[in-house]
């Protein structure tokens, strides 16, 4: 299951267009690649990606109602 | 001139400060446009020592911190810590702070509304945005960036116009809100939508601390 959580996440962050530059806060500056790479590795950056991607996934059906009903 | 004086820490010495420093100018342009004193620290002068000074000497309604940061403390150039849990808290008292840095409400926030800070804004969780690496040297002009740093900015915005504590988070969220329902739309470009996992973390991990109430009062 968490394998198969990682290739979508990995899935998702190959769609990011080739300039992407991600700041996440004090762990620093990633390129797209980068964080592909960690997600693969699984390190803390890599979590905090999949937890951030994984939220949003989990949250779609309900974003319906909380972002675009107004 | 409505006299209600502001701070900006302005870091700049990677990619990350380099950024919302560049980004917190419009806020400072729109600080000065209304007639506010507005003190900032830029590069080198976001250290320490410059910044207790001007909180102590200069009767600051609103600070904006531009930096990087964690549960406990928020850092100025070169990742030097300007506030923490050690803090006095008469540097702190009768002012609302706006962090624009990760995890500051989670213990920082807190501590600083103890001692007496009237309200404090920031995020429970790490600040994360998405930029376009060709546009590194005019961060204003990176549209990727824009959909995370206008609805920051609306923050330390809305204060100054005069809103309530609790009005400016809610026309920063209500901002970004409006974001992401456009990112929703059909003809948004993928350059775009791709930032919708991370701008909807930031919108749920803002928080608002303190005093809801609170606001910057014009001095006659």
């Amino acid at each position: 299951m968490n394998e198969e959580i990682k290739q979508l996440v990995i899935a998702r962050l190959e769609v990011l267009p080739e300039d992407t530059g991600i700041s996440i806060g004090s762990e620093g500056e990633f390129t797209r690649d980068e964080l592909i790479k960690r997600v693969k590795r699984g390190d803390a950056i890599g979590q905090k990606i999949m937890e951030v991607e994984l939220d949003y996934l989990k949250s779609l059906k309900n974003i319906t109602s909380e972002f675009l009903n107004e | 001139m409505n006299d209600t004086p502001i701070l900006i820490t302005q870091p700049n010495f990677d990619k990350t400060t380099q950024y919302v420093s560049t980004w917190s100018e419009e806020v400072e342009e729109f600080s000065l446009k209304r007639g506010n004193k507005t003190i900032t620290l830029k590069g080198k002068r976001s250290n320490r020592d410059e910044f207790e000074s001007v909180m102590r000497k200069t009767v600051l309604q609103l600070v904006m911190l531009n930096g990087h940061g964690n549960d406990n403390e928020v850092a100025g150039q070169d990742n030097e810590v300007i506030l923490d849990l050690e803090s006095a808290e008469e540097i702190i008292k009768g002012k609302i702070i706006y962090a624009l840095s990760c995890s500051a409400t989670k213990v920082l926030g807190h501590s600083c509304i103890k001692k007496g800070a009237v309200a404090f804004i920031g995020y429970s969780e790490e600040y994360i945005f998405l930029h376009s690496h060709i546009k590194v040297s005019r961060p204003r002009e990176d549209k990727r960036a824009a959909l995370f740093f206008k609805p920051s900015n609306q923050i330390p915005i809305s204060l100054i116009k005069g809103n309530t504590a609790q009005e400016s988070y809610q026309d920063s969220k209500g901002i970004l809100k409006r974001v992401i329902s456009d990112l929703f739309n059909s003809e948004t470009s993928n350059a775009e939508r791709v930032c919708l996992p991370y701008l909807i973390w930031n919108y749920r991990h803002l928080t608002l601390l303190g005093y809801e109430k609170g606001t910057l009062t014009p001095r006659p």
